[in-house]
């Protein structure tokens, strides 16, 4: 049995090319770093200011020299425009807090499963022998893969989301519970039941802290497996009950050859994305950094 | 200088602060051994002694002759296979609270809570309302000059420093007995020698019995009243040494005591089959 600590797809940053803005950024920076000297003594801030403002150009030039369509393409000032439309009229405001709350939901679910298959795990062996199981089964599932499956038994509703997204953060968190929970150091567990601790006291004061580290980083990645799983299930969703969330937002957007908007979409969602990521690194630094459990940020 | 045979009543004799009645501790014939994959290893052979109330007793013995092992299994933390463990009138002993552990590790303080949290968390786990907890755990600390690490995370401490704190929080726990496992092992020879002066001050103010395990012949003098010695293979008590009054190196009969505990080690060592270097 395959074990998978380590998650099959990568799931640092607001996740892959599919979620970043439409101009990659790799290449801007590899030309930029060939000058060295002066351009590495900038401040990380102004250097990637100025990187953006490059980048915003380039696609400005390209939309004004190549011509393109509008149908296919819109201009970065375009897509400036339909942001803060969308953003004042609300009607980014409301897919937004949709997409937000399935995700919320779905993560507190998938977060709660996970803390209590990992417990199971801890106290008995043969719970231990499922969570492998089941982790090593599913794990290498990608999750959206489970939403036709999630349509037939919840319907076309936000339940059948809610329930992708959970097993989404369930499965990376329990791997990663697991291992936290397994290598809590020896001493520091003596020293607990030397205090008189057992059970879920045990469990709640020394395992879980311990494990932290590892904690912070499954749901570093199993939010950001959510994250994608509720934007595609939307995708292929459309309207869940009264509202759509982001996903389907861009699909109408789409539909209405409005492109601006599918791009704000886009910008939205990376966005969002970009701030749960710092979120996280922040609450990292904020935790196991300051403790000295884990060392350096990233971020 | 009187040694006196490895049974548990003989050191009865002695004059020892606090000590009266039954003892607190007994162990009887206990032996102790792992499963490993090669089959059973004991560690213990046969252990038989006894410690009073507010007694300091000091497990001396070199390197894998299972000092360690009796010391966990007196913390509840390993069961004897034979032989029973008595302590307080209870031989089915789990780990708890009247048995502070101090550990060789310097790992053993929780990195997630502060100085002051850690010994204020382990009075909490125990009972303690949390402001009391709060109160006494800055009380203890200062007692050990180190009120102004309050609120540092261990990470941030010297080996020496965390040492100190683990002591701290045994101490604050007003256990029965303190069990020390080589505490200071892991530290520099200074470090050592003064946590060693520190300990032995604050051992004499304390009513609790102290079992303390090294493999030092002048950490055991310093801080105990007597010094029991592990030897053999499996090992069991090899000589029962009252040292009571020889707190300092220059005390009368110090050198004699050194003497004669460091003869019975070498023995040890010649007798074993790997040989121990401190």
């Amino acid at each position: 049995m395959a074990s998978s600590t380590s998650p099959p797809r990568t799931a640092r940053g607001s996740g892959g090319p599919e979620a970043r803005g439409p101009a990659g950024r790799a290449p801007a920076r590899r030309d930029r770093r060939r000058g060295a000297g002066p351009w590495s003594r900038l401040p990380t801030v102004l250097r990637r200011a100025l990187l953006f403002a490059a980048l915003v150009g380039v696609w400005q030039l390209y939309v004004v020299v190549a011509d393109v369509s509008p149908l296919v393409f819109s201009s970065p000032w375009e897509v400036a425009v339909a942001l803060a439309e969308g953003w004042g009229s609300g009607a980014l405001v409301g897919p937004t807090l949709t997409t937000l709350r399935i995700l919320g939901l779905g993560m507190a679910i998938g977060m709660a499963l996970a803390l209590a298959l990992t417990a199971l795990a801890v106290a008995t062996k043969a719970g231990d022998d499922v969570l492998s199981l089941l982790t090593a089964m599913i794990n290498p599932l990608p999750s959206v893969a489970v939403l036709p499956l999630a349509m037939l038994w919840f319907g076309l509703n936000e339940t059948a989301l809610v329930f992708v997204v959970a097993n989404a953060v369930l499965w990376p968190l329990a791997v990663n519970l697991g291992t936290g929970f397994r290598t809590v150091p020896q001493t520091t567990l003596m020293v607990g039941r030397s205090l008189g601790l057992r059970g879920w006291r045990l469990i709640r004061d020394v395992h879980l802290p311990s494990a932290l580290p590892a904690t912070v980083a499954g749901i570093k990645t199993g939010w950001a497996f959510g994250w994608r799983t509720i934007i595609a299930a939307e995708l292929v969703f459309g309207v869940a009950g009264a509202q759509g969330g982001l996903g389907f937002f861009i699909n109408n957007a789409r539909f209405y050859l409005d492109i601006p908007d599918v791009f704000a979409g886009l910008v939205t969602i990376a966005v969002i994305g970009i701030a749960l990521d710092l979120l996280f690194s922040v609450l990292e630094r904020q935790t196991v950094v300051r403790w000295g459990m884990k060392q350096g940020a990233t971020t | 200088m009187q040694a006196v045979p490895p049974a548990a009543d003989a050191a009865a004799d002695s004059a020892v602060p606090g000590g009266a009645g039954r003892p607190l501790l007994t162990v009887e014939r206990v032996a102790i051994g792992y499963h490993q994959p090669q089959g059973y290893v004991p560690a213990v052979g046969e252990a038989d002694f006894a410690v009073r109330q507010g007694e300091k007793v000091i497990l001396l013995g070199p390197s894998g002759c299972g000092k360690s092992t009796l010391l966990k299994a007196v913390a509840g933390f390993l069961r004897p296979d034979s032989g029973r463990i008595v302590f307080d009138g209870r031989d089915d002993l789990e780990p708890g609270p009247d048995r502070a552990v101090v550990f060789q590790e310097l790992d053993q303080l929780l990195p997630w809570r502060t100085v002051v949290g850690n010994v204020a968390y382990a009075l909490r786990a125990t009972g303690t309302p949390r402001a009391a907890a709060r109160r006494q755990a800055e009380e203890q600390l200062a007692l050990m000059g180190l009120d102004h690490a309050l609120d540092r995370y261990p990470h941030q401490l010297s080996g020496g420093m965390k040492q100190r704190v683990a002591i701290a929080r045994a101490f604050a726990l007003a256990p029965r007995m303190l069990l020390m496992d080589e505490p200071f092992g892991a530290l520099d020879a200074q470090t050592r020698g003064r946590l060693q002066h520190e300990l032995a001050a604050l051992a004499r103010r304390t009513r609790a019995s102290l079992l303390f395990v090294t493999h030092s012949i002048d950490e055991a003098i310093l801080l105990g009243d007597r010094v029991i010695v592990l030897g053999g293979r499996p090992s069991g008590v090899r000589d029962d040494v009252d040292v009571s009054g020889l707190e300092q190196p220059d005390a009368e009969g110090f050198a004699e005591a050194r003497r004669h505990l460091r003869g019975l080690l070498a023995s040890e060592e010649e007798g074993s089959e790997h040989g121990v270097f401190d």
